[in-house]
């Protein structure tokens, strides 16, 4: 039977670069950055026979009190692991020896590693490995965590040598004092100080976090567009092919408009989330993200959330999936709870194409960078403000804790970095395979089915009729042809749903149309888009067209915005205007409308109690803002 | 004879300090404690406090914290005679 080794070690202690190096760079067992929540597992050859190396959410006690923590100990309580690798620190030696005493108390065979002799070196600080491992009893090797010198010998010692911790009459104060040696006169300021002495400085440390943010999304917008470009020729040359190998009819349809613009529309988010995913690493990798989560405490405290609750809320600003998971970090129930329950807020990159299609079609160039800004804003003093109201009322109580790390600083670990970005790269991609394929195949449904055959006869008559009269016969065959989608989709079950839905939307300006849009965005917002491209009659619309950069300058005059811009209602006035767009956009930013999210809150708090609140609280409140928004702009007459 | 014990959330930045005893601390709130080094004897720095006053940024045992001033209240530490003034 394969031998499973299982690393422990408390947070920070140097877990996740020593599983690199002890697997190879082939291997990508991460997880998301500030949130290493779940056990990774990778395999490795040691002394020609495979082993599992099994990687555990940090850990700084066996009486685990965070949800992260429950994790590692009901893992190495259940027996699974055949040895142990305990990760030590040797800056912290002491506190290290106080959580291998308590491992040992397991029974498991062990052996230490231990990390950062190079950065203990510096604060004149050196060990005496050999002391170390004569006074415990068990095999000691050292492993520098930058280079991965020291990593193959570790392997080969957990694997031949694990020895079970004998019971030694020591302390962690009296071994430490024995083994850990302080050479005179090393006292200069560590790279560390220095640096927080700066980006902690209590007048500057916050403007220089902000100025950090803002750079953080103006670059996401900037880097992301060209790579959204080549994600969309792929899509396109995709819809090609398939439209050309695949005979017009159901299944054409199924694969261009259900599957690829359905699971395709998602994909061209990849870029975005796969740049904020590599800034959080990078902010999680230098050890900057304690110190942010370490200047933002105060503010979060004052609406009953914590400085751990930065980390997940930043992180939705991608994805609130991950965002989500990342709250096992948070110590306080409570806390974590008004956290996973407000994360939804904060604008993801879904959102976005809706916000940049609707500005572009309805405001001034001049006006977007405001309008888009105060989006995000509401998100967060939305999220602020519900987990106020939250931690006063159904969530009340508890004694607010930070008790958080801030580890040294150190260079970005690019190897992590690029393992991280690409784990939550593929697990989104997975959830595009799976969660969003399955609710785009729904829609496609929906929208495509029934089809009476009047509708195909009288627009084939139409056809033929201009096939020999007009003077450019493709035009007008394709303009029939989208009037003929549209006139299926007028009477498909999709669009019954919609009309009769219509009245609770119409108080918010939207028509039936618009209704359906929103109807059909509720296992995955961006789908808004498509589904307006399908009604609006313009064919085939890809929400990778509303990228930021089309906002600037000139104003892109192109098919969805204009077809927009001129839709009627059945009584001839505009369907949409500046107060719809806005209510519309209020709506989006505001309302829950992602089935990944709320599978993933299912999962976290173990009930189905917290995704329902939070899809009744977002969904109702983004409805009332919506109506507002709307009815305040029909009496300031910005339709 | 034991000098007087103030509360870690009062004591100013840059000052050493020795951890005599923790108190008011529930069940979970003496694991976090025991678990990060806070235990009798420990000799503590407190190093600044952030922007707002709040949590305060201390070193024990070669690690560096982040503490709320709610949860430094529960560390009664004495001053160190050649610290004080």
């Amino acid at each position: 039977m394969t031998r499973r080794l299982a690393l422990v070690g408390r947070q920070n202690s140097g877990k996740t670069s020593a599983l690199m190096h002890l697997t190879g760079s082939s291997q990508h067992p991460v997880n998301f950055p500030g949130s290493s929540v779940e056990r990774a597992e990778a395999s490795a050859v040691i002394d020609g026979e495979e082993v599992i190396w099994v990687d555990l959410p940090g850990l700084s006690s066996i009486a685990a009190t965070s949800p992260d923590e429950d994790v590692t100990v009901s893992y190495l309580r259940s027996g699974e692991a055949d040895a142990l690798v305990v990760i030590i620190d040797a800056c912290k030696l002491s506190v290290e020896l106080r959580l291998l005493r308590e491992l040992a108390s397991l029974g498991v065979p062990l052996v230490l590693g231990i990390t950062k002799e190079d950065v203990a070196e510096e604060l004149g600080l050196s060990l005496d490995l050999p002391a170390l491992s004569n006074a415990l009893g068990v095999p000691v090797t050292s492993l520098n965590g930058r280079t991965g010198e020291g990593a193959e010998a570790l392997g080969r010692l957990a694997f031949n040598s694990a020895t079970t911790l004998p019971a030694g009459e020591w302390t962690p104060d009296s071994l430490a004092s024995m083994v850990a040696h302080h050479q005179e006169g090393a006292s200069a300021k560590t790279r560390t100080e220095r640096l927080d002495a700066v980006l902690l400085h209590p007048v500057w440390g916050l403007p220089l976090f902000i100025l950090l943010l803002l750079g953080i999304f103006e670059s996401l917008f900037l880097l992301a567009d060209p790579l959204v470009g080549l994600i969309e020729q792929a899509l396109e040359i995709a819809g090609d092919w398939a439209s050309s190998a695949v005979a017009p009819g159901a299944l054409q349809s199924l694969i261009v408009d259900g599957l690829i613009a359905g699971v395709g529309s998602i994909l061209v988010f990849l870029p975005q989330i796969v740049i904020l995913v590599a800034f959080i690493a990078i902010m999680e990798s230098t050890g900057y993200m304690a110190r942010a989560a370490f200047l933002l405490d105060r503010p979060l405290s004052k609406v009953g959330l914590s400085g751990r609750s930065f980390i997940p809320m930043f992180t939705s600003f991608a994805c609130a999936v991950p965002g989500i998971l990342g709250t096992r970090m948070i110590a306080d129930e409570r806390a974590r709870l008004a956290t996973i329950v407000t994360a939804p807020l904060m604008s993801c990159s879904a959102r976005l194409p809706v916000y940049v299609l609707l500005i572009g079609a309805f405001f001034p160039a001049r006006w977007a960078g405001l309008i888009l800004f105060g989006l995000y804003a509401l998100g967060v003093v939305t999220a602020a403000l519900v987990a106020w109201l939250l931690r006063r009322r159904v969530l009340a109580g508890g004694r607010g804790s930070l008790m958080m790390e801030l580890p040294s600083y150190q260079s970005p670990n690019w190897r992590v970095i690029g393992g991280q970005v690409l784990a939550s790269s593929t697990a989104f991609v997975r959830m595009a395979g799976t969660a969003i394929f399955a609710a785009s195949m729904l829609i496609w449904l929906l929208s495509y089915y029934p089809r009476p055959a009047v509708i195909h006869e009288a627009h084939e008559a139409q056809r033929r009729a201009v096939a020999t009269a007009s003077e450019r016969p493709e035009e007008a065959v394709a303009a029939i042809d989208a009037l003929e989608a549209s006139a299926y989709l007028e009477q498909s079950w999709l669009a019954s749903i919609g009309k009769a839905v219509q009245p609770v939307f119409g108080l918010a300006g939207f028509d039936w149309r618009t209704s359906v849009g929103i109807l059909a965005a509720f296992p995955a917002r961006e789908l808004i888009v498509p589904t307006l491209g399908i009604l609006y009659s313009v064919g085939d619309v890809d929400p990778g067209d509303y990228e930021p950069d089309s906002l600037d300058g000139e104003v892109h005059q192109d098919g969805l915005r204009a077809a927009i811009r001129s839709a009627r209602r059945p009584d001839g006035t505009p369907a949409f205007g500046p107060g719809v767009a806005l209510a519309l956009m209020i709506f989006f930013a505001l309302c829950s409308q992602c089935a990944g999210t709320l599978a993933a809150i299912r999962r976290e708090t173990n009930s189905w109690r917290w995704p329902a609140f939070t899809f009744a609280y977002m969904t109702a409140l983004a409805w009332l803002a919506a109506v507002a928004t709307y009815q305040i702009s029909l009496v300031a007459g910005l339709t | 004879m034991e000098s007087t014990l103030v509360k870690l959330s009062e004591v100013p930045s840059a000052s050493t300090v020795l951890l005599r005893r923790v108190a008011d601390a529930d069940g979970d709130e003496m694991a976090r404690f025991d678990s990060h080094g806070f235990w009798p004897g420990t000799e503590i720095t407190v190093i600044r406090r952030a922007p707002f006053g709040d949590p305060i940024h201390v070193r024990l045992r070669g690690i560096d914290l982040a503490l709320r001033l709610e949860e430094a209240g529960c560390l009664w530490v004495e001053i160190a005679p050649e610290d004080e003034g």
